[in-house]
């Protein structure tokens, strides 16, 4: 194993323990700001959050958001980053960011890739040019972005396969994690995370628990999760994770989720969340509101004059009624903006709220409440209310 | 009207008839005026009766095609009738997004001249339409008070930037950048510059240096360039920025070099600069 790995880039402060969940309210202290957790980190793919400006991501109380490497490798291009000296600069974002190893990108959007012990050879679609993503070339790109947090090259497999490919990506996954702790070249400006893998089964993923953890890295994801399989699955693999991982680092769930998703995962004792759903879904013109969705386009919005929710003070509700809303989403461009600023808000506001419930010590209290507004006829999704129920939360 | 009594605009254009036919059909462009007119007086008689637009103001649509009789006919009529102000319909091309107003074309600075001599000096004149800033001098000369932004829409549209000189603070990009602009419509580039061009990857300057806008207060022509070359819609927000800002200072330019008596030498330095 290397030698200790200085920590100053992060550090962890439990603020508060839920006395009845694994719910944990934490200060995590980046290099470009402080950020409270749980928290929700949207998605910015390609250094921009779909048309809104970092000044507008600021005033929501983002403090942290995601970049893609696979995007932000091919364009600008880790070049550019090198000449304008990062990502932050580049866009304009003051706060902390955080990139993806480029690894899901290429599996889940190119066609042909191909994974070797070596890395993941796929033709690029940019400029279809063969190319080769190693550990070390993953870590060299997301040098040159610079964000705050960056993310081990990782072997993924699909969550719904399994059988022996499932057993072999979890342990190229531990080797890839040594060479990219060995290639990390800013140690004292970038946290590089571990990502635990094994699929669903629970063997798997407790040796890639015990493994990854004897590894010195300022802190771990949960990934290979929230593509696809059964909800019944998912929270148990995260629950097992968050069992074993050292509590004095964070826990980032990757690809998780919807509010609901938060709220449960937050009970388990996740820290970190991000998704692409608030912002995908603004932009086909839904909002996301306490009682869960307000579709935008439906005819009984058209002659509502309240804003999509009176207690938003995004500029979305301060200004624009559901009504007019209405006339322009899905017509006009400014409409999907609008939207995704008002979604961001809500997610924003829906992790302070969990921060600050927690910290009262009345999550149980928080999370029954929010689930009611959810599910007014009580319908709870079964695996809701086993996960709850595995922390002491019982869904009333 | 009705339409007009739900809005409750500040001012309206009553409805008019600007389908003036094929360019020189005398009997069609007539047909168009006197439309227009009976429009106007029923609008009129609407207006006078309406509560909810007693605060609004109508304004009168001067039609007549390309034959200057009609022209001046329609602009007679009109302007007896008690409007606040005129608009001056039927002269943009209607063709192709990209298309500027020329107004040295088809003699049409010569119909709007006959149209502004009937006109009355206090009561605003509007012309709609995509005007370069060339053409919007020359309009500003010939007596034309009020203009929309079509032409700055447009150049966003097509991922530019409009970077002409609006005042000898700022430090135009066309000027700083050279004559390197690419080979498409040399004619249009002179206002403006792409921001696709490649050129700009790695220039970290504002996209006119000096400009007060958001855009060029907060990002990069490598940012903008980026942005719009993966087609992320930031990219067009941030361009309309400044774009709206550096057309709108062209106009308090102009109402500038018309208080000081300097309204030529504007017209001169926007040919010189920027003009084949």
């Amino acid at each position: 194993m290397s030698a200790p790995v200085n920590h100053s880039a992060l550090t962890l402060k439990v603020l508060a323990e839920c006395s009845v969940t694994k719910a944990r309210a934490c200060q995590l202290s980046l290099p470009h700001s402080v950020v409270d957790t749980p928290v929700f980190m949207p998605v910015g793919t390609q250094g921009s959050l779909k048309g809104i400006t970092p000044e507008q991501l600021e005033n929501s109380g983002c403090q942290i958001m995601l970049g893609n490497t696979y995007h932000l490798g091919s364009n600008p291009g880790a070049e550019l980053f090198d000449k304008v000296g990062g990502l932050h600069k580049f866009m304009g974002w003051k706060r902390n960011l955080l990139t993806d190893s480029g690894g899901f990108q290429m599996v889940s959007l190119v066609a042909l890739s191909e994974v070797t012990e070596e890395g993941v050879r796929f033709s690029n679609p940019y400029d279809a040019k063969d190319m080769l993503l190693t550990p070390e070339k993953s870590i060299e790109i997301q040098n040159s972005i610079g964000a705050d947090i960056i993310m081990q090259l990782d072997d993924v497999v699909s969550s719904t396969i399994s059988g022996p490919r499932v057993e072999e990506a979890m342990g190229r996954s531990i080797r890839w994690l040594d060479r990219c702790i060995e290639a990390h070249k800013k140690t004292k400006t970038q946290n590089l995370f571990a990502i635990i893998q094994g699929g669903l089964d629970s063997r798997l993923r407790t040796i890639c628990l015990n493994e990854m953890s004897k590894r010195n890295v300022p802190g771990f994801a949960i990934g290979g999760l929230s593509g696809g399989e059964d909800k019944n699955d998912f929270w148990k693999m995260v629950t097992l994770s968050t069992d074993f991982l050292p509590k004095h680092k964070p826990r980032y769930l990757m690809g998780v989720g919807f509010p609901v998703d938060l709220v449960v995962c937050s009970a388990l004792g996740c820290d970190m969340f991000d998704c692409v759903y608030p912002t995908r879904t603004a932009r086909f013109g839904t909002a996301l509101i306490p009682t869960g969705k307000l579709d935008l386009k439906k005819k009984g919005c058209a002659e509502d004059f309240r804003p999509i929710d009176e207690n938003c003070s995004c500029s979305t509700c301060r200004q624009f009624t559901r009504a007019y809303l209405h006339t322009i989403v899905t017509k006009e461009t400014v409409a999907s903006i609008l939207l995704t600023i008002h979604n961001i808000q809500y997610q924003m506001d829906l992790m302070r709220s969990i921060k600050e419930a927690i910290i009262q010590d009345k999550y149980p209290e928080f999370v029954n409440d929010f689930m009611q507004k959810q599910f007014p006829t009580r319908n709870y999704p079964e695996w809701t209310v086993d996960a709850l129920a595995s922390v002491n939360i019982k869904l009333s | 009207m009705s339409v007009q009594e739900a809005f409750k605009p500040d001012w309206y254009q009553a409805l008019c008839d600007s389908d003036a036919g094929k360019v020189g059909s005398r009997k069609r462009a007539h047909k168009s005026v006197e439309r227009t007119l009976a429009y106007l007086d029923r609008c009129l008689e609407k207006h006078k009766e309406s509560e909810v637009l007693r605060h609004s103001c109508i304004f009168g649509s001067i039609e007549g095609g390309s034959v200057a009789e009609e022209r001046e006919l329609s602009a007679k009529e009109t302007a007896k009738r008690p409007v606040a102000g005129f608009v001056l319909e039927g002269l943009d091309t209607n063709g192709p997004l990209d298309s500027v107003l020329p107004l040295c074309e088809n003699g049409k600075k010569e119909i709007i001249q006959s149209i502004l001599n009937e006109l009355p000096d206090e009561k605003p004149r509007i012309l709609h339409g995509p005007l370069d800033p060339a053409n919007i001098l020359a309009a500003v000369e010939l007596g034309i008070d009020i203009f929309d932004s079509t032409y700055a829409f447009l150049v966003t549209e097509r991922n530019a930037a409009l970077t002409f000189c609006v005042s000898p603070d700022t430090e135009s990009m066309a000027s700083n950048v050279g004559k390197l602009q690419d080979s498409c419509n040399l004619q249009r580039n002179l206002y403006e510059t792409s921001l696709t061009d490649k050129i700009f990857k790695d220039d970290f300057r504002p996209l006119v240096v000096g400009c007060q806008c958001y855009t060029c207060t907060n990002h990069t022509r490598a940012y903008v360039h980026h942005l719009v070359n993966v087609g992320e819609l930031l990219g067009k927000t941030l361009l309309m920025l400044h774009n709206l800002y550096h057309f709108l200072r062209f106009f308090e330019v102009i109402q500038l070099a018309l208080e000081e008596g300097t309204f030529e030498k504007l017209q001169n330095m926007i040919a010189t600069r920027h003009c084949n």
